[in-house]
């Protein structure tokens, strides 16, 4: 059992863990950060602190919708909601396409996922994968550690 | 006291040991002080009578160590308390007279004093605790009597407690120790430990705040500036939109009044409510006028308080150097040992202030120059004698602050490095010809100890080679925004001065444009700005500049942007670190700015492309770039058709050179324009106008400061206000023409009212042109271009 915020990420039901959760708002100017890997959409300003903001549509591909896979995911933009998450004292904003409750979800035998999500369900049924934002902060971090080290130049 | 752990909730004990972690850190400083202290005095025999400050230094060992113990027991860290008897057990026998105070016995302390630290940081195990009652045992059996057995028992004492604290270690789950230093890498603040800072004196009034903490106010407190910048906007809009309401209802009013003459009979009523509403306009317009210049003061009040917050804040985040001295005596005291040489250290300025993230940044590059200077510096005491000096040396330390800037001076009375020695060196690693060697001057020769690689180890051997590592030690300090040079005697010493900037929160920036984007470089790394044509829309790969190569990159390119197509003219950032410099072509200067450092936080942190981040005034993040990074990538110089090089001369590669030189002709100083008004808003929107057409632009707040201005740089053109505080413009402008050297220099006046006698008063003092406020961007953009096109072709 765990309390969750549920977002909307194309077609498909996501929710963070809300232990994790620091705040929602809606992106201002977001800055992009050129050499660092796409999943970063750029930085934000939040309140005079600087806050990397990721693409979880980049981040998590499989679970869009089957629709032309060779489409880009939309560009994150001023106005986009944002979840900020905290995780062993590093702070992101997490880009989604809309927030829509807080809720508490079960675990389900179910034997799909991946090492990024996990399917749980909530009072009614309903199918929402739970991120695993450690795991997705983890990811990302490597793939910076890889692009500082080489570089697109 | 509750002496049981198990009183405290786990959040209580949490809370409970971070104090802790702190106290102990002091105390343990304290037992290494008194150590040493007791050290200093010499060397006595078992029975021998003490000498006089020695009891001082014996019954604050007592106390500290006492103190530890009891404290660790109160929090439940049973193991520390252990340990701590163990050595207060020690120190008894000391005081009762019982054995001498040698080195071996000191040296015995010191470390375990270490071992100690390592059992405070490696907290709360029962396993170890087991272990002390172990240590406890032997060390009883050990410690039977006479001087030696109690040597023999300490040093049995260290080797107990290595293991006690190694399995204290071992269950806290901490990294091994590093096998080169002896040393453990310890991430205190994911361990909840305190930072270096936080274990500063306890003594006095003072609150030990989380560096954490002081951040985010400083965050918020840039944040308020910003939110002055957005409500003077706001306010300003205001005011334009009430000029323009002002002109209509004055129109209004005298469509009026010709209304009014053609006015039939018998509509006397409403022409008498149509002047009733009129002046209601008027006296509403007047009253929402003076309501938006409150508006201004207001926020000009908010601004002035958010930077007073914020130099505030910018003071709590500064600490005394006397931390960073204090942890300099151990690596000298330990390397004088080792090396079997007598050095003291001397400290001056110790109350002298830094940045705390500089004093972190700082301490590695210190610790590597004092130890160069007891190694390679001062002389082993028979030379010393020899040559007539003391026999022991010395090693000097020295801060003081200067301006912005702070100078730490690392100076001993050693042997000095001899230039001729650095000479051959040089020579036989063929970075210098004899020839050329023989002609550069001795402090040319010496600044190149800083160079990688120039102190191999064969060169140290020769006893020139000061500079093993003194390369990265440059590069820290350069990377701090300082810089490092040395002056050395030979014979007489050597003296390394350190220029440090006061504070890393606050950077003097060059902000330019690329790609859309702003970034910033800080200033301090600029060496110039210049234009360079491109050749088919590109630009050289290098150029010449001030007599010299300069390599040059495209910044869009180094980012994997497209280069924008339809400019000629590209503007060049000419970047100096250390003895590298790199040109950095990029789409629009925007102008020097001073702006509030933020880091990027650990997730962007591999990025090593950016060494911060700032906002601008509308609260948009904008990078601030590493030079350090940035030169490293710079592309290689073509070898140079050069006879005297030790480069080949390849004439297919002298040929490209030579391709490229013809583009070198271009390399064109940027016009610098000087913009002085009383208003920031006024003197940001010339600012950001001009700087995007590509000038260089800078400020002044009134005409005293531009005065002082004109006469300390070159300009080709100055825009400037009327009505200023302490200087106005006609004083300016008459000052300005008085001048032979200035007498040319086209100037623009740009004025809220545009009376006439005003502008003609303006032009009579010399001005070339007024334009009205507010100026739109096309027409000072086209003005400021044929000003200062005339002024060249009239040079």
């Amino acid at each position: 059992m765990v309390n969750v915020i549920v977002f909307s990420l194309g077609r498909a039901r996501m929710a963070i863990d809300l232990r994790h959760v620091r705040e929602v708002f809606t992106l201002g100017p977001v800055t992009p950060v050129p050499t660092a890997p796409g999943a970063i959409a750029g930085v934000v300003n939040l309140r005079g602190a600087v806050i990397p903001t990721l693409s979880l549509r980049h981040l998590l591909p499989d679970v869009q919708d089957p629709g032309d896979p060779t489409e880009p995911p939309p560009p994150v933009k001023a106005g986009d909601p944002v979840i900020m998450v905290e995780v062993d004292g590093i702070r992101v904003a997490l880009a989604v396409e809309r927030v829509d409750e807080v809720t508490t979800l079960w675990e389900t035998p179910a034997p799909e996922g991946s090492e990024l999500y996990a399917p749980f369900v909530d009072s009614r049924a309903r199918r929402t994968l739970l991120v695993d934002v450690a795991a997705v902060l983890a990811a990302t971090r490597r793939e910076v550690e890889r692009a500082g080290a080489v570089g697109p130049y | 006291m509750a002496p049981q752990s198990g009183d405290w909730d786990p959040e209580e004990a949490a809370v409970l040991r971070t104090f802790f972690l702190e106290e102990a850190h002091d105390h343990l400083e304290n037992i290494v002080a008194a150590l040493m202290g007791l050290e200093a005095l010499g060397e006595t025999a078992p029975g021998d009578r003490p000498p006089p400050r020695s009891k001082e230094l014996i019954d604050e060992l007592f106390r500290k160590v006492h103190t530890l113990k009891g404290s660790a027991s109160t929090v439940g860290q049973h193991l520390v308390s252990e340990a701590a008897h163990l050595l207060e057990e020690s120190f008894v026998r000391l005081r009762a007279g019982q054995m001498g105070l040698t080195r071996a016995t000191i040296d015995t302390w010191l470390s375990a004093t270490d071992l100690l630290r390592e059992t405070v940081e490696a907290v709360d195990d029962e396993r170890a605790a087991a272990a002390v009652a172990q240590l406890r045992h032997e060390l009883a059996a050990e410690a039977v009597d006479g001087a030696q057995r109690a040597a023999a028992g300490a040093a049995a004492l260290a080797a107990q407690v290595t293991a006690v604290a190694e399995v204290a270690v071992e269950r806290a789950g901490l990294p091994p120790l590093d096998e080169d230093t002896g040393e453990r890498e310890l991430d205190l603040s994911r361990a909840g430990g305190p930072s270096p800072m936080q274990r500063q004196s306890t003594d006095g009034n003072t609150l030990r705040v989380e560096v954490a903490r002081v951040d985010e106010l400083m965050d918020a407190a840039s944040e308020l500036v910003f939110d002055h910048t957005r409500i003077d906007r706001r306010a300003q809009e205001i005011r334009s939109a009430l000029r323009e309401l002002d002109d209509v209802s004055a129109e209004l009013g005298a469509a009026f009044g010709e209304v009014r003459a053609f006015a039939p009979p018998g509509s006397e009523d409403l022409i008498g409510r149509f002047g009733e509403l009129e002046s209601a306009a008027i006296g509403a317009v007047a009253q929402l006028d003076r309501a938006a210049r409150a508006l201004v003061d207001d926020a000009e009040a908010l601004r002035r308080t958010a930077v007073a917050l914020q130099q505030g804040l910018t003071r709590v985040r500064m600490m005394s150097v006397r931390w960073l001295f204090a942890r300099l005596a151990r690596p000298l005291r330990d390397l004088a040992r080792e090396e079997g040489k007598q050095v003291d250290l001397i400290t001056m300025g110790e109350d002298t202030e830094l940045d705390k993230t500089v004093v972190e940044q700082i301490t590695d590059p210190l610790i590597h120059l004092v130890r160069n200077a007891v190694t390679h510096g001062v002389e082993p005491t028979a030379a010393r004698v020899a040559a007539g000096k003391s026999p022991s040396g010395r090693v000097t330390i020295e801060a003081r602050q200067e301006g912005d800037s702070v100078y730490l001076e690392v100076s001993d009375d050693g042997s000095g490095i001899d230039p001729t020695r650095l000479r051959r060196a040089l020579v036989g690693t063929r970075r210098m010809t004899e020839a050329q060697a023989a002609a550069t001057p001795n402090d040319q020769i010496l600044a190149s100890i800083f160079e990688p690689g120039v102190s191999t180890r064969q060169v140290a051997d020769q006893g020139a080679g000061r500079g093993v590592g003194l390369d990265v030690v440059k590069q820290n300090i350069l990377r701090l925004g300082g810089d490092i040079v040395v002056a050395s005697d030979l014979g007489a010493g050597t003296r390394f001065t350190i220029r440090l900037p006061l504070t890393t929160a606050i950077l003097q920036a060059l902000l330019f444009k690329t790609g859309g984007q702003v970034y910033a470089v800080p200033h301090v790394h600029v060496s110039d700005t210049i234009a360079v044509g491109r050749v088919h829309g590109r630009v050289p790969s290098e150029i010449e500049w001030e007599g010299s190569r300069l390599a040059v990159m495209a910044f869009d390119a180094l980012l994997g942007l497209p280069a924008p197509a339809d400019e000629a003219r590209a503007p060049v950032i000419v970047l100096a670190f250390g003895d590298r410099q790199l040109g950095l072509v990029c789409d629009k200067l925007v102008g020097p700015r001073e702006i509030v450092v933020k880091t990027l936080g650990p997730l962007l942190a591999p990025l090593k492309l950016y060494s911060g981040a700032t906002i601008s005034g509308s609260g948009k993040v904008q990078l601030i770039l590493d030079v350090a990074e940035l030169v490293a990538r710079a592309p290689s110089l073509a070898p140079a058709h050069d006879a005297t090089s030790l480069g080949n001369d390849d004439p297919e590669v002298t040929a490209e050179r030579l391709g490229i030189g013809e583009v070198t002709g271009e390399a064109l100083p940027l016009p610098r324009v000087l913009v002085v008004d009383d208003s920031r808003t006024m003197r940001e929107s010339i600012a950001r106008i001009l700087g995007g057409a590509g000038y260089v632009i800078e400020t002044a707040v009134d005409g005293r400061e531009a005065w002082d201005v004109l006469l300390e740089r070159r300009f080709d053109l100055m825009v400037t206000d009327l009505e200023m505080p302490r200087m106005g413009g006609y004083e300016l402008i008459a000052r300005v023409r008085r001048v032979p050297a200035l007498r040319s220099l086209p100037i623009i006046v740009v004025s809220a009212r545009a009376s006439d006698p005003k502008k003609s008063r303006a032009l009579e003092l010399g001005a070339q042109l007024f334009m009205p406020k507010p100026v739109s961007r096309g027409d000072l953009v086209k003005q400021v271009d044929t000003l200062i096109g005339n002024a060249a072709s009239t040079r």
